[in-house]
């Protein structure tokens, strides 16, 4: 891969990438390394055909395995505080703040599934080819997602 | 469940985590190719954010028909990274990218955006820029450390930019010279010499971005005019005016990591290279929006091959019925109908030039009618392959498809928008 590729491909999915580093390390040190990771591990991948759709996919894919490798070191996972991500291009107000508490609190499989469909406005059938894991397990943590969700901001998510 | 989406939309990637990166990538880089450059971290950061490569799509030079001239001249696209020389497209436009890019607040920014002046019999070049200024780009190779330091010491008095490097520490050293040149110059040709876009003041606050620096800086071309001059051999004198514009390039990775660069303008999540867009007043053929009341560009069915598919047109979605006027002025040369194209028509437009017309709901012409520019020839329909009412709307060069894009000028180009 070309330096050109890489400054394009960060330009254009760096924050999809980060986004999810975050949404799964909860820690911004840690999201940043893995950002750093995957885009390096970008770097080395032969240069073949990369539309821009399987690009994406490779960079979340890749980001998600080293976020679970970081994981293997952590004895307790953490829960970031809104306040605490640097560069909000915006305030934000409580009610995100709590939204954001209750997403973190998920347990992780419902957490990448609810953040991929929501965030990256990923189908659940593109979800499942990302995560390796059938469809129909993915409706299912996205279903369960949604409820623990409801449960956590005292019914009034309203979807 | 919006609301988590638009939070996701308020986080952004730390602003050093881009550079982080791309220094990371070149220390991990060096020992590979064992280079070694002077300049690199500030570059670097201006690089950040712009392009390495430009490898426009097989484009043709067509010699004008009638051109009662014997030498002409012409300019192409220079892509430092590759040092590959790009021609125009077939409507006589260059794409400019922001190659290897310099900055500072003492030397003004050398854009990186580099042209050359090709041509055959050419004794002197003339260059002129209304707005900003130009800068004169050489490589010097087998340099003795003597005339390195020498080098160095014209940098300091600011009579110069240069960035010197080498295959290892023990072999002569090459550099990239520049030389700012102000807003005109005339001087002896050299087929070799690449011209660049020099804007003299450059300020970046500490805490700008400083891929935002850059493209704002770029933006002082927006809308400049750079008029080249040459005289021949014969003691004829040729003059060409270019209208640039500034903006996102899109640009395609093909398979083997290359990039090519399309001349339009790239839609919010597609790969784009900043930089600056020249269009020949003289050479190029303006055509008028096809379409009345839809300035979109379809996204999910570019120009181009895509995945194996080559599509040799855009799609502009319009309401049915919505009126299809001609691009230019013309002939009606063919109205048919077919599984595929549905309603069409083609329309031609001389000197090589057609334009197509498809998926149309009728078509209000007939063969052999003469139709003016702006005049209407059909209403947008969904006939043929087609899933929902757009009008399929291509350019052709002496048969060849072209980019459509490339037709308007960028008065039209910046009121389009992508979907």
């Amino acid at each position: 891969m070309t330096e050109g590729f890489l400054c394009n491909a960060m330009a254009v999915y760096g924050g999809a990438v980060y986004r999810l580093a975050l949404c799964r390390t909860q820690s911004v040190p840690d999201a940043e390394d893995v950002y750093q990771d995957v885009f390096l591990r970008l770097l080395d991948q032969e240069a073949e055909h990369w539309d821009n759709e399987r690009l994406k996919a490779w960079l979340l894919r890749t980001a998600m395995n080293r976020c679970a490798d970081l994981h293997r070191f952590r004895l307790r996972r953490p829960v970031l505080s809104l306040e605490a991500v640097p560069d909000l291009a915006r305030p934000v107000d409580g009610r995100a703040e709590e939204l954001w508490d209750a997403v973190a609190r998920l347990p992780e499989k419902l957490r990448t599934v609810v953040h991929l469909h929501y965030a990256e406005g990923y189908s659940t059938e593109e979800i499942a080819a990302l995560l390796a894991v059938p469809a129909a397990t993915v409706r299912t943590r996205l279903r369960r997602g949604r409820l623990k969700l409801k449960d956590l901001l005292g019914g009034i998510d309203d979807e | 469940m919006n609301d988590y989406c638009k939070l996701m939309e308020q986080i952004g990637v730390p602003k050093e985590l881009e550079s982080r990166v791309l220094s990371a990538a070149r220390r991990q880089a060096a020992p590979r190719t064992a280079s070694k450059r002077s300049g690199r971290l500030l570059r670097g950061a201006v690089c950040a954010a712009c392009a390495l490569a430009l490898v426009l799509g097989t484009v043709h030079l067509a010699p004008r028909k009638g051109a009662a001239l014997e030498y002409t001249f012409g300019l192409t696209a220079y892509a430092a990274e590759t040092g590959e020389t790009v021609l125009p497209n077939a409507n006589g436009a260059l794409a400019l990218t922001s190659g290897t890019g310099i900055a500072s607040e003492e030397a003004g920014h050398y854009t990186g955006c580099l042209f050359q002046v090709t041509g055959e019999g050419i004794e002197t070049v003339s260059l002129s820029v209304d707005r900003g200024g130009l800068y004169r780009s050489e490589t010097r190779t087998g340099l003795t450390d003597e005339e390195v330091r020498r080098l160095f010491q014209q940098q300091e008095r600011g009579e110069l930019v240069c960035d010197v490097y080498g295959e290892d520490e023990d072999s002569p050293m090459n550099a990239e010279v520049m030389t700012a040149l102000g807003a005109s110059v005339t001087e002896h040709f050299d087929p070799e010499v690449r011209y660049g876009f020099w804007v003299p003041e450059y300020e970046a606050g500490p805490d700008e971005d400083l891929k935002q620096a850059a493209w704002d800086s770029i933006d002082t071309f927006d809308g400049a005019k750079l008029t080249v001059t040459v005289t021949f051999a014969d003691g004829r004198e040729q003059s060409k005016t270019y209208t640039l514009s500034t903006g996102r390039l899109r640009v395609e990775y093909s398979e083997d990591g290359r990039r090519t660069m399309l001349p339009q303008l790239a839609g919010d999540k597609e790969s784009f290279v900043y930089g600056i867009y020249a269009a020949s007043e003289t050479e190029s053929r303006w055509l008028r929006w096809p379409v009345q009341d839809s300035r979109t560009v379809s996204l999910g069915n570019p120009y181009g091959t895509v995945n194996g598919r080559t599509h040799s047109g855009i799609d502009i979605p319009a309401v049915q019925g919505a009126v299809i006027l001609a691009a230019a002025d013309g002939t009606v040369t063919e109205v048919g109908i077919d599984a595929e194209r549905g309603n069409y028509l083609v329309l031609d437009h001389g000197d090589g030039l057609e334009t197509v017309y498809a998926a149309c709901r009728d078509v209000t012409v007939e063969e052999g009618d003469t139709v003016k520019a702006g005049g209407m020839i059909a209403a947008v329909g969904s006939t043929g392959m087609s899933t929902g009412p757009h009008l399929h709307f291509e350019v052709r060069q002496d048969g060849q498809a072209q980019n459509p894009v490339a037709y308007f000028d960028s008065a039209i180009r910046d009121t389009l928008t992508a979907e």
